[in-house]
């Protein structure tokens, strides 16, 4: 074995394998340091949100960094910063672009901020934007992180099984707050539900080898500006299918534009919206003997408990959390018992989160029927009440914390 | 997912430099038969872990053994359990329920209450290893006499789930030269081939796979050319799925120093059915021939005994694929399929001249093979009635 | 020996062939970062891995 260790042949591969695994070791190196410097940059040229062709549900992951190079964009010059994150209904589904909230919300403020709106498709107070804005915390020490949430919705930990790969990217790159608070919640969250576990482990090890080598930084800005790499049958035409994302426009339908049948739908349709309306404080109260409803106490200590774990006390008092509420056109169908439940669900609920130390602020009361597109989105009118509405939240919480 | 995990990336590169950094070439098969049992571990769980190391122990102490009956009641038994395993619910509901339903009916519902969920992790070639293991023992080979070396034979990571089919009698001598003398060049070859590897399965079978789910369902509105466009991305997907999963395996396992048995020779180059399967998933068409055609009487007998058996074999072949008819149906295609180009000549009228049309073209019968080869693919992937449809809409035809 | 060596070209042979093996290593550098990103999307299952 040792004289064939020493033989010309063997000498002769070694050289060819220090030639080929040199050729590797400065490819990974050089990608690594291009993606690194790729998501530095901002590559989303008139960023208003993430719309469905740069989103996961076309199977696009936006990175951390690429996430924050679009903020610092818009937040350079001192501007305060406003990120904006939640579900849908901060989205905007219903509210072509040139018509999001968003961009009313920016207007009403000024100059003076910056509203970066990264709010995605089911996603929870924790995802996203509650990353990039940590984050950021000592880069624009001036901010006002925003999300939704319905008024006994806990928060997780790491952010919602769809969304949580940003949460672990950020830690994997070091970019979040030790909280030790947030560190057990996450461990309980995944002692007790395990079946929530998932992927979790792999996507753990994605985000450590993703931090030494950034090629998520790298293949997104390439998927987004050159060539995105995946079979997609948003332009299922030969090698169209392979056009990269930036050719995708911001294609949100306009609820104002629907039919009124859809937005005010009728039959088996209604009765299953009025359900879920009704669900919304189904089991947040129960009534008692005297008529009263009286809070059903551990779900509220859940709520409470899951604010503890879910966002870290340095950062409560700049989060703002809005409590929606359903489309009038269901709600004032409730019996006036369910209604005065459902008032009072968002009104603990605004209490819970203001007890835990963050903003919260009660949205959706007066608006119109008119002004939702389906039971629970807004429409282009109620996206103006509601950035008017915030508007005056964030100015004063601006105020509040001397910005 | 198996090789496509960051996990598998990472243990495939731990295992290597270790395997590598080992001082003592006699530590390198000890040190790999713990990696294999962590992959196995990890994969499979307690659930798919105990089948195999049942029934392992069971097939190694009966070939120390030598003893020919009790290779036999081996290999019944590595039959019966992936009968078990892969088939019961199958025969059952399909077979049995056709004539006594009531029987079936109860005989489902102790099976779904017996029976995992899914099979044990590579039951279909681990099973196969085994009976050739026995067979071949049965007939004389000198058994594995080291039970780490069997325990590697019965679960070496990069063949576990999916092939190669290995024979042990290649095998063995590869484990001891791959300790021995592994080498620079096997670490380049190691890496091409499984940059090759997931470049035919990431890349290309993956992309097809999309296009292919998005356009089959409306096959049917599709140009005319765009049909056999789909049925070439359906040829194509399979190849390169497959074969990219092989070329992972080989190529891990040359990272190691260790050779595997090729499983692709360029099958859709073939000019013949019998040259396709002289060159896809050799290691499975092999182990058919040796196992089956042959121990049935091979070609040494009439040629209606020859045909039955052809057809015998290649049902069996494509019922290994997985539970259902569809399967069956392509072994027994392709087994036609030999059957006739076998006795081509004993068609009336038009045998001779077809004969001889393609011995004087080859490209011809090139074109007639990957047609038969690639319609079949229909059968493979889709449901009878619906691979039927395909079919028929490939000609312009409705049904 | 070394003369040889040199004066017979074979330099530029061996030269060329880790030229060619650096350069196959890049390559496959490439498609390895590739494949990190790529793995992280939703990918099929291997179809022989169900059988």
């Amino acid at each position: 074995m040792n004289a064939s260790a020493s033989s010309p042949k063997t000498a002769g591969a070694i050289w060819l394998l220090a030639a080929f695994a040199a050729g590797i070791i400065v490819s990974l190196t050089t990608l690594a340091v291009v993606g690194r410097q790729a998501a530095e940059k901002n590559f989303h040229p008139g960023f208003t949100r993430f719309h469905q062709k740069i989103a996961p549900d076309t199977k696009y992951y936006p990175t951390i960094h690429e996430m924050m190079a679009i903020v610092r964009e818009r937040a350079a010059g001192g501007k305060i910063l406003v990120v904006v994150g939640g579900n849908s209904i901060l989205y905007g589904v219903g509210q072509p672009a040139g018509h999001v909230w968003t961009e009313r919300l920016q207007r009403e403020l000024g100059p003076a901020y910056a509203v970066v709106n990264l709010a995605m498709r089911g996603a929870g107070v924790t995802d996203c934007a509650a990353v990039v804005a940590e984050a950021l915390r000592t880069e624009f020490p001036r901010q006002i992180y925003l999300a939704n949430a319905s008024p006994t919705q806990a928060s997780f930990p790491d952010g919602t099984p769809s969304y949580r790969f940003v949460f672990w990217e950020a830690i994997a790159k070091g970019l979040l707050i030790d909280d030790p608070t947030r560190t057990e919640a996450i461990r309980e969250r995944y002692r007790l539900r395990p079946d929530t576990l998932g992927g979790l482990p792999e996507q753990r090890l994605r985000e450590a080898l993703d931090a030494i080598l950034s090629f998520d930084d790298f293949w997104n800005r390439f998927t987004f500006a050159t060539c995105n790499t995946i079979w997609t049958r948003e332009r299922p035409v030969g090698l169209d299918s392979f056009a990269p994302r930036k050719i995708y426009t911001d294609n949100e339908p306009d609820y104002l534009t629907f039919p009124i049948l859809d937005r005010r739908p009728t039959g088996w349709r209604f009765d299953a919206e009025l359900g879920f309306s009704r669900d919304v404080s189904l089991l947040a109260f129960t009534l008692a003997p005297s008529g009263l409803w009286v809070p059903n106490q551990p779900l509220w200590d859940a709520l409470a408990k899951s604010i503890g774990g879910a966002i870290p006390p340095s950062l409560r008092a700049r989060t703002l959390i809005i409590l929606t509420r359903n489309n009038p056109y269901y709600l004032d169908r409730l019996t006036p018992a369910e209604q005065q439940r459902d008032d009072l669900a968002h009104t603990l609920s605004v209490q819970v989160w203001q007890h835990a130390g963050c903003e919260s602020v009660d949205c959706g009361r007066g608006y119109t029927i008119d002004d939702y597109g389906d039971r629970i989105h807004l429409s282009s009118t109620g996206g103006e009440k509601l950035a008017q509405q915030i508007a005056t939240e964030v100015r004063r919480i601006s105020t509040k914390l001397q910005y | 997912m198996i090789f496509s995990t960051y996990w598998f990336v990472v243990f495939a590169a731990l295992v290597t430099a270790g395997y590598w950094l080992l001082p003592a070439a006699n530590w390198r098969l000890p040190f790999l038969a713990a990696a294999c049992m962590v992959f196995h571990f990890h994969f499979a769980g307690p659930a798919g872990v105990l089948p195999i190391v049942v029934l392992g122990v069971v097939v190694y102490a009966i070939g120390l053994s030598r003893n020919r009956h009790a290779c036999a009641v081996g290999i019944a038994l590595t039959v019966v359990a992936l009968c078990g395993y892969k088939y019961a619910v199958f025969l059952s509901h399909d077979l049995l329920g056709a004539l006594f339903p009531v029987a079936a009916a109860r005989s489902a519902a102790w099976l779904s209450a017996t029976l995992p969920a899914a099979a044990p992790l590579g039951i279909s070639f681990f099973a196969f290893e085994f009976v050739h293991y026995l067979y071949e023992v049965r007939r004389g080979a000198e058994p594995l006499q080291s039970p780490l070396r069997f325990l590697l034979f019965a679960i070496f990571f990069p063949t576990l789930v999916a092939g190669p089919i290995k024979r042990f009698r290649d095998f063995d001598p590869a484990l001891e030269a791959g300790a021995r003398d592994v080498g620079a060049a096997d670490v380049i070859a190691g890496l091409q081939r499984i940059a090759l590897g997931f470049f035919k399965k990431i890349v290309i079978a993956d992309n097809l796979t999309a296009a292919i789910d998005h356009f089959a369902p409306q096959m049917g509105e599709l140009a005319l050319g765009s049909r056999w466009l789909l049925l070439a991305a359906i040829a194509a997907r399979i190849v390169t799925d497959f074969s990219g999963y092989s070329d992972i395996a080989i190529g891990a396992a040359r990272l190691l120093g260790i050779r595997l048995p090729e499983n692709f020779n360029w099958p859709y180059a073939a000019r013949n059915l019998p040259d396709f399967w002289a060159r896809w998933h050799m290691s499975l068409s092999s182990w058919i021939r040796d196992y089956i055609y042959i121990p049935l009487g091979g070609s040494r007998v009439s040629r209606l005994r020859r045909a039955t058996n052809v057809f015998v074999a290649f049902a069996l072949c494509g019922l290994w694929h997985g539970p259902a008819w569809h399967f069956a149906l392509w072994g027994i295609y392709h087994g036609a399929g030999l059957a006739l180009q076998a006795n081509l000549n004993l068609l009336p009228v038009v045998g001779t001249p077809l004969g001889r049309l393609f011995a004087a073209a080859p490209p011809l019968g090139w074109a007639f093979t990957q047609l038969f080869v690639w319609i079949g693919w229909l059968l493979f992937f889709f449901p009878t009635a619906q691979a039927g449809k395909m079919a028929l809409a490939l000609f312009g035809l409705h049904a | 020996m070394p003369q040889s060596y040199f004066s017979s070209g074979r330099i530029f042979k061996d030269f060329g062939r880790l030229l060619g093996m650096f350069a196959l290593g890049l390559v496959v550098g490439v498609f390895f970062h590739y494949l990190l990103f790529r793995l992280g999307l939703p990918v099929q299952p291997f179809i022989y891995a169900a059988f």
